[in-house]
């Protein structure tokens, strides 16, 4: 599987690849089609990125996986259509610090597309973040399903977390759904962990990693793997040392 | 030689819980080695006395002291209190979705050592303690009582206690949604850990079955927030028998009654059989 550092303003890709954006806009554009396409997009761009995608999918089955655990400012526009017979799964993990306004416009094309998105997102004290998730079927887009979650964690009171997740449905043959839970750590919780010894920063360390590396199985595919998880790590043990 | 005893102390302790108060002066001393049986009807403060000694942020001390040889408890963080060598095995232990109880034990251990546990060491004592209380051996891998059953999340506290080795451990009614077998391994592990580590247990319990095979060398009994009488195990085989009912008499007391809500919503109603009663 390719690693590609985006480093170029458009980047078109047309295989299972590892991106890594090292650019401060990139437009990212695929037509994916016949074949099981896995995607990674991992931000290391020290400073504000803003990454534009336009994808479609047909007669495929597609995985994409966002990984952003910077404090640096994110502006994020994904454009994806669904075409016959294919799937796209869609993991995302945030890390809100700073501002990050992301933007997922979703569509169900035609019949028999299935898209879930995940999305798994920690907000900080200096966060403004927004995401708005929107799951469009469009009409003769028969037997196809859109399913949307969201968890949502908030620390010490972020300056802004909102999840936001729409569904405009314009077929009657379809399954469609959107779940969110937002929540900060349970007092009762933290007491528990405290009680056996854990301080605030400990307990959070435990509970941050839990978050944003809500499942190592998903990752486990790209050569990337381990770097991820040793990379969340690191980030966790940033954010609780400070 | 200096031989460290350890000591918790408790004087003339009272505490408000939601403005009220709950606990109205309590006097009690926990040495190593000493069983300690607490007891006394629902509602009258057994909970809030250990919670009270581990620090949990909802019970306020008004006065009196806490103190574990010789100092302040009451000045500690409740990680400190952990750290210290105070164990609390709660009434209704938190599930933490996302954490692994091998992860979770693993950060406690270390967090109370200068160096941090090897993987190896690790691994097999989680390993000899999960066998001991006959516990599911993926248990390392799945996340702190989550989609435990009752007597897993029991067991777990004590498999933590195990690991974590306490100087004064406090059981809020380990024994209760434990089966016979369970009772008979977690009480065995209790007393394994006590004769390895001289370790001082206080142990609240409604039921004489445990206290039976624990053997208690002292024993309270919490009404309305006092230790109303203290005796040894026959204390708590005459309240196994007789009930509370000749201490009300005898000492001229009342208990607390349990407090209910008034005002049932109709989804509790149709599922609370008790509902309809009140
Ligand atoms: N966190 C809390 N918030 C409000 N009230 C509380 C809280 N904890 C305890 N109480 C109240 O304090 C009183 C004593 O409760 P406590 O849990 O100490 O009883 P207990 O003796 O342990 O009873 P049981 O045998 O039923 O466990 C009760 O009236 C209870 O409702
Ligand atoms: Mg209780």
């Amino acid at each position: 599987m390719p690693k590609i550092i985006a480093n170029d303003d458009v980047l078109v890709i047309n295989e299972s690849s590892t991106i890594i954006t090292r650019n401060k806009t990139i437009n990212l554009e695929y037509q994916l089609s016949d074949g099981d396409y896995s995607i990674l997009i991992l931000n290391d761009y020290d400073d504000k990125v803003t990454l534009n995608e336009k994808g479609s999918i047909s007669n495929s089955s597609v995985k994409i996986a966002y990984l952003e655990l910077d404090r640096y400012d994110l502006e994020q526009n994904c454009h994806i259509e669904v075409n016959k017979d294919s799937s796209l799964q869609v993991n995302t993990t945030y890390l809100g610090t700073g501002n990050k306004k992301i933007v997922f416009d979703l569509f169900n094309n035609e019949p028999n597309s299935l898209i879930d998105i995940n999305n798994n997102i920690v907000c900080l004290e200096d966060a403004l973040f927004e995401l708005e998730c929107i799951g469009t079927i469009r009409k003769g887009a028969k037997r196809s399903k859109c399913h949307q979650s969201s968890h949502c964690l908030t620390i010490d009171n972020p300056r802004k977390a909102s999840v936001l997740p729409v569904l405009n449905i314009d077929e009657n043959d379809v399954e469609a759904s959107h779940s969110l839970s937002s929540g900060t750590i349970d007092e009762e919780i933290l007491f528990y962990m405290n009680s056996r010894g854990l301080n605030k920063k400990e307990a959070l360390n435990l509970i941050l990693r839990s978050y944003l590396m809500p499942n190592d199985n998903y990752y486990a595919e790209f050569d990337e793997g381990t770097l991820i998880q040793e990379m969340a790590v690191r980030k966790v043990d940033e954010i609780c040392s400070m | 030689m200096v031989i460290i005893m350890n000591i918790l102390e408790i004087k003339d302790l009272h505490v408000n819980v939601a403005e009220k108060e709950i606990l109205k002066g309590v006097d009690l001393v926990v040495k190593q080695g000493e069983i300690h049986a607490i007891m006394g009807p629902n509602g009258n403060g057994k909970s809030t006395l250990l919670q009270t000694i581990m620090g949990h942020p909802s019970y306020t001390v008004t006065s009196g002291s806490i103190t574990f040889n010789g100092e302040d408890v009451l000045q500690m963080s409740v990680d400190e209190r952990s750290r210290k060598g105070l164990f609390l095995a709660m009434q209704y232990p938190k599930e933490i979705a996302g954490v692994t109880n091998s992860d979770f034990l693993r950060a406690a251990i270390n967090s109370r050592l200068e160096k941090n546990i090897s993987l190896f060491k690790f691994i097999k004592e989680m390993e000899s303690n999960i066998s001991k209380l006959k516990m599911k051996e993926d248990l390392a891998h799945r996340f702190v009582n989550d989609g435990f059953s009752g007597g897993e999340k029991k067991r777990n506290e004590i498999l933590q206690m195990m690991m974590l080795h306490p100087s004064i451990a406090m059981l809020d009614e380990i024994d209760s949604g434990l089966d016979v077998d369970a009772i008979k391994l977690v009480s065995d592990a209790i007393l394994e850990l006590k004769e390895k580590s001289d370790l001082g247990l206080m142990i609240v319990s409604h039921y004489e079955r445990f206290f039976t095979m624990i053997k208690p060398t002292h024993s309270h009994v919490i009404v309305d927030g006092r230790i109303v009488v203290e005796g040894d195990d026959e204390l708590v085989y005459k309240i196994d028998n007789d009930g509370y009912d000749w201490l009300y008499d005898e000492l001229k007391i009342q208990p607390v009654k349990e407090s209910r809500p008034l005002v049932y919503s109709l989804g509790t109603c149709a599922r609370n059989p008790r509902g309809k009663n009140a």
